[in-house]
Order: structure tokens, then sequence, then C-alpha cells
């Protein structure tokens, strides 16, 4: 452990205990609550809580929200029960009116403002509209989205709906947390069919030989693409999402449940006044997490917390590559990514609600995070979904995975070596990791590499871009000691392990 | 999780939930507000915590430190919280609150801590979280990651950066 990770953790580790006052007022508290309390099939208890001195119509929601979600969840649904957000033929608003615990009623006031707000006329409809909804659906209280480019109500549905306009998409985008380099710049390359749900997308690293200036303005030259980071490889067949080659074993899949679920159409109006009424609701809870992955590569909370303001941000008519597309300029709002007013920019396509491109910057007017489109193709045009075999894969099981054995050879000196560079390196695999691991044109010291880099660092393999010089940005840096499978040292390289915000 | 799994992971892990309030808010009444406030939200729900597997108490203790995380951001939006963690004097709070206690001793060493406390505790709020939820709470980046709903490697860039801020500070501090 470096000395400045020993310093933090000595200098925080003093900490007041809990007063018993606390405790009992809690305890009180537990009891004021007056929570209802019952058990579903599984014996797990739900709670739900029937008085809260909180603003009372999210937090009933929530709790709904809470019971849907663990009822899908027995019915096999998974996480499709994504609250009352969605449009109403999703079956969690069905739920939520059976469970008992229907949301509270919107007030005359707030109805007649989101009324008035939202009723433009609709000029561009996704293709499946919500129809008659049931009178106890609480999405019914909402006014439909608008899709029209020239309004701001129009431009923010169509950005958080934009899989309602395409069938098939397919295409990159450049994206980087605090680019003061290129360094730390990647590449997701996705391929989504909307219908069947299947959906395929990896990150690869950005050759260096491209400025900053280049990504922005979009004119990479050939060859800019770097190696593909195989660790960050995700595949959808339709049912399931799978991460692939997981911590950087080969072979390996781990099953994510959170992305199951297709993601039905956002009502903009109901999304906005769940934000007014409790900001502690993250994105999380009303279900964004967990369904942007499969088919919209828009990202959803970058969404919200630009645009979900529409006094903070202003628009005109713009074009791309793609077509018509409007350019809009603004300062952030919601959620922690955003914790101080942000400026940002960005160019929106017309006809798919894409982001084009994107900048925001700090408070010194630094950039600060950009996103950049490329070969953005649909419908027809697209790239396919690869058709990926899951049987050639298996799934990962940390606890099984802990007990692999594996054939080591054995040096001179009786220490173990492997020729493999499959095996991901953190203290937690270090009880079935060889001494030494082969990496470039030598092996590392799996010992001398953990202590240097502690939980901080997964190396894996080979597919790291490596430098022959250090970057700027030097803690994702790491200098490696390279030996022969004797131990005795050959030479040192740096290696780079970088990433991707969302 | 059952209700009494939940009273076990209070029982257990509570104090280090409310260590964790009193370093995020950096204020005794704060924290004592935010800790009860979190474990109500997480009790509200408990039907979603995992109490059944290996490491489910340590799991439920970082989905209400994830919490407490998200409901200070919003208060600190809200601008509820006037009070510092350090009085003007320098004084530190928590050190008041440890008094007795023999985790630090040596005078130049608890003036070197309580300087790293006042500059983390001024570090911007999203690098802030992490670091006590890194350090502090011991949290992995992955389960960080997924209280905070940011991907790992905004973590750990966060840490990065915040370990980067920390060390040129620091360096200063020692260069007085």
């Amino acid at each position: 452990m470096n000395k400045i990770d020993r310093d933090i953790r000595n200098a925080l580790k003093d900490t007041p205990t809990i007063s018993p006052d606390v405790n009992r007022e809690l305890a009180q508290k537990f009891a004021q609550e007056n929570y209802q309390r019952d058990t579903d099939e599984t014996g797990e208890t739900l709670i739900l809580p029937v008085e809260r001195h909180r603003k009372p119509t999210l937090i009933k929601r929530v709790g709904a929200f809470a019971a849907c979600f663990t009822a899908i969840a027995v019915l096999g649904g998974g996480a499709a029960a994504m609250s009352g957000l969605f449009s109403p033929d999703n079956s969690s608003t069905q739920l939520s009116a059976d469970d008992g615990t229907a949301p509270e009623e919107i007030s005359q006031e707030a109805t007649e403002e989101f009324t008035e707000e939202f009723t433009e006329e609709t000029t561009e409809a996704p293709e499946e509209e919500a129809t008659d909804a049931p009178e106890d659906d609480p999405a019914a209280d909402y006014p439909e989205n608008t899709y029209d480019m020239s309004t701001k109500e129009g431009i923010f549905a169509k950005m958080l709906n934009s899989k309602n306009f395409y069938d098939n998409i397919s295409g990159k985008y450049v994206t980087a947390y605090c680019p003061q380099t290129t360094d730390m710049s990647f590449i997701n390359t996705y391929q989504y069919d909307v219908k069947s749900g299947k959906s395929y997308s990896y990150l690869s690293c950005l050759n260096l030989t491209n400025s900053l200036d280049d990504i922005l303005s979009g004119s990479m030259p050939e060859g800019w693409e770097g190696g593909k980071f195989t660790h960050d490889e995700s595949y959808c067949d339709g049912e399931k999402c799978y991460s692939l080659n997981v911590r950087g074993y080969q072979g390996y899949y781990w099953l994510g449940e959170d992305y199951v679920a297709l993601p039905d159409t956002i009502n903009v109006a109901q999304l906005l006044e769940t934000l007014e009424n409790d900001p502690v609701v993250d994105m999380q809870q009303l279900g964004f997490g967990a369904t942007t992955f499969c088919s919209n590569p828009n990202k959803i909370q970058l969404i919200v917390a630009c645009l979900s303001n529409f006094e903070n941000w202003d628009f005109e008519p713009t074009s791309t590559e793609y077509g018509d597309a409007v350019l809009i300029n603004g300062t952030t709002v919601h959620y922690e990514r955003f914790d101080t007013p942000t400026t940002f920019s960005m160019t929106v396509d017309c006809a798919t609600g894409l982001i084009i491109s994107y900048t925001d910057y700090d408070d010194q007017g630094n950039l600060y995070d950009y996103l950049v489109t490329h070969d953005l193709k649909i419908n027809e045009n697209a790239e396919p979904v690869p058709e990926i075999d899951m049987n050639d894969y298996v799934e990962y099981d940390e606890q099984k995975h802990a007990n692999l054995k594996y054939e080591f050879k054995t040096n001179s000196s009786g220490k173990t070596y492997a020729d493999k560079t499959v095996f991901g390196i953190s203290k937690s695999s270090r009880e079935f990791l060889p001494d030494y691991l082969a990496f470039g044109d030598g092996y590392i010291d799996v010992d001398e590499f953990i202590e240097t880099n502690g939980d901080m660092s997964v190396l894996q393999g080979n597919d790291y871009h490596q430098y022959t010089e250090p970057s700027e940005t030097e803690e994702l840096v790491y200098k490696l000691n390279l030996y022969d499978c004797e131990g005795n040292y050959i030479y040192s390289i740096y290696y780079y392990e970088g990433y991707i915000d969302q | 999780m059952t209700q009494d799994q939940f009273e076990t992971l209070l029982a257990r892990h509570g104090n280090e939930i409310f260590g964790f309030c009193c370093h995020i808010t950096g204020n005794r009444n704060a924290a004592e507000d935010l800790y009860q406030d979190a474990v109500l939200k997480a009790f509200e729900l408990l039907g979603r915590i995992d109490g059944s597997s290996k490491n489910g108490l340590k799991s439920a203790r970082n989905y209400i430190i994830g919490i407490a995380v998200k409901l200070n951001s919003n208060l600190m939006r809200k601008k509820l919280l006037k009070d510092s963690f350090f009085v003007p004097n320098g004084e530190v709070l928590i050190g008041t609150a440890l008094d007795g206690s023999d985790i630090v001793r040596d005078t130049e060493r608890k003036y070197a801590h309580s300087k790293l406390r006042e500059i983390i505790a001024g570090l911007p709020e999203r690098l802030r979280s992490v670091v006590y939820m890194y350090y502090y709470a011991e949290m992995p980046v992955a389960d960080i990651s997924q209280q905070l709903d940011i991907p790992q490697g905004t973590v750990k860039s966060r840490l990065n950066k915040a370990r980067k801020e920390i060390k040129k500070k620091m360096e200063v501090f020692y260069n007085e």
C-alpha cells in the first residue's frame, strides 16, 4: 500500500461511536412510522410504508415499486417492472394497482401544470403508442410525450426515447473522463437490435496518435482504433445479457440480471414530476440503470442531468453528417455526477434523438468530459449483432473460481509460473495464481504487482495497451518489472489502465 | 432481508455506518440525522436487500452507505448543512468525540491526520464520497460502483484524482 493510501486510511479510522440516544430515537421512529409488514411467497418481509414525513407521492410510489419488484421477480419478469414511469403498457403499472398501495393522486394543480406544459401537438410518434389506460393507472395522469424537435419538450422526450425511432442501430462513440490528454479516451462500439433485444458492445482504446482536437472534431485518421479490451465485452441474446470474459478470465461470463429488460417509453411529464417530488430517488431506482443497455446508446443520466430543467438550456438548428440536428448549450442540473453546475454543449440528431457530440467543462472552463459519435448507422444500414454461442462460455462463479486449480510450471527456485495470460490479478485472486505470470516479453511478479497496486488495479493479460513512456495520467499508468521465468529481472515497462465514464 | 437480519446488521455495522456519516457530513448532529434517514430508507426498501448471501450483511451495510451518500448529496444541494466538521480554531470535533481513545497519541501525527481530514473534507463531493467509501468503509471499487451507480472506472478515476489532490495539498502542508 502506498504511503498516501496508508495515511488516508489512518486519518479516517478515528470516528465517534453512535450514541445510544440515536438508536433510541431511531427505534421510536420505526414505531411511529407505523410500517405495515407482509410476507411474500419467498418468506421475505415486504415493508409498505403508510405514513411518512417526507413528501408522500413518490415515497408511496417507491413503496409500490419495491413491492412490484419483488412480485415481478417471483413471476420471473425480472427487471421489467420499472415503476409507473413508463408508458401504460408496462405491466408494473397493473401490479402497482393490484398490490393495494396505489400511488397517491397527483394534486389538481400539478396535473394542470403538466398538462399545460405538454399539450403541444405530437408531430412524430413512436410506432407503438399507448392506448387507453386503465382508470387506476397512475400513468394515465400524465400527458403523452411530444417528439417535436423544434420544442424543448420534444427534444428531451425524443432523446430519452430514442430507441423508438429505429429498429437496428450500430455505431461507436469516443468518450473520456477528465480528458486533459487523450490517454483516457475510449471507444465504445455497439450493435443493437431493438426488436429482438439482441445487442453486442465492447470497449477499445484509441491509437495514441490521435489528438484531442482530432477526437472532438470527429476527423479521425485511418487506424484510429487501438486494441480491444476483452474484459469489457457485453452480449445480449434477446433474453439475457452477459458480460463476457469477465474480469479478464477468457471464456467466462457473468449474467447481468439488471440488463434483461428492454426499456419502455419514458413518460417525460411523469419523470419530471418524480424528480421534483423526491430527488432522493436515484436513477437506478427509476429503472434507468437497468434499461439503457440493450437498445439505447444515449446516456439517460446525462440527458436528465443536462436537460431536465428547461430553463437551463437553449437550442438552435444545425446539421451533421447524419442530417438535421439541434445544437444545445446549457448548464447541468441533476445528480451526483454534476455536484456543481457544469456548462455543456451537445449536438443531437433530429431523426433519432441520438447525441452526436457532447462536451462539458468544469468551473475553470477546462474540458471535463466528451462524447463523439462515429459510424452511426440505423435500420438496414446498421451492422448486425454478431451471433455468439454462449455454449462456448462458462458461468463465472467467484466462489468456485477461487478454488480452480491450474497446473503451473515450477522454476529451479521452486517458484511457480504460468504462460497463460488469462488471469485477473487482485488480492482476492492471489491464492490461485502462480508466483510469476506471463506478460509482454517476460513475466511479472504477482506479489510485487499486488503490493504495488493493491485492489486498485487488475491486470488482465496482454490486452491492455502498453506504453513505452509514462503518460500524463500517471496515476493510471503503472510500471511493471519484467522477469524471466527464473525470476531474473529483464527490464521494466509501463502499462496503462483506463476507464470509461457513463 | 428479514427484519431480524436488519437488526443484526445494525448491531454489527451500525457504528461503521454512523462513522461514515460523520465523515461525509463533517458534523455530528448532521451525521445522526443522516444515519437515521439512511437506515429508515433502507428499512423501507428491506425487501430489496439480499441478506442471505455469504456477504449479505456487508453488502447491506454498503447499500445503506450508498443511500447515505445520496441523501447527503441532496441535503448539500439544499444547503441544509452549514456547520463544518472543523471548528474555526482548528479543533477537530471528531477528535473531541474520541477523547480517551488510544488511536492517535502523537501530537504531530494527530495534527497531520487532522490536516488530512480537513483536505479530504474540502474535496468536491464526488471525490470525497468515494474516498470515504474506499478508505473508511473499505468498500471494494465494485461495490462503490454499484452503490453510486457509476462505472468502476469512474470510481477508480475519482479515487486517483482525489489521491493526487490530497497528495499535492499534503506536500504543501509539510513544506509550510
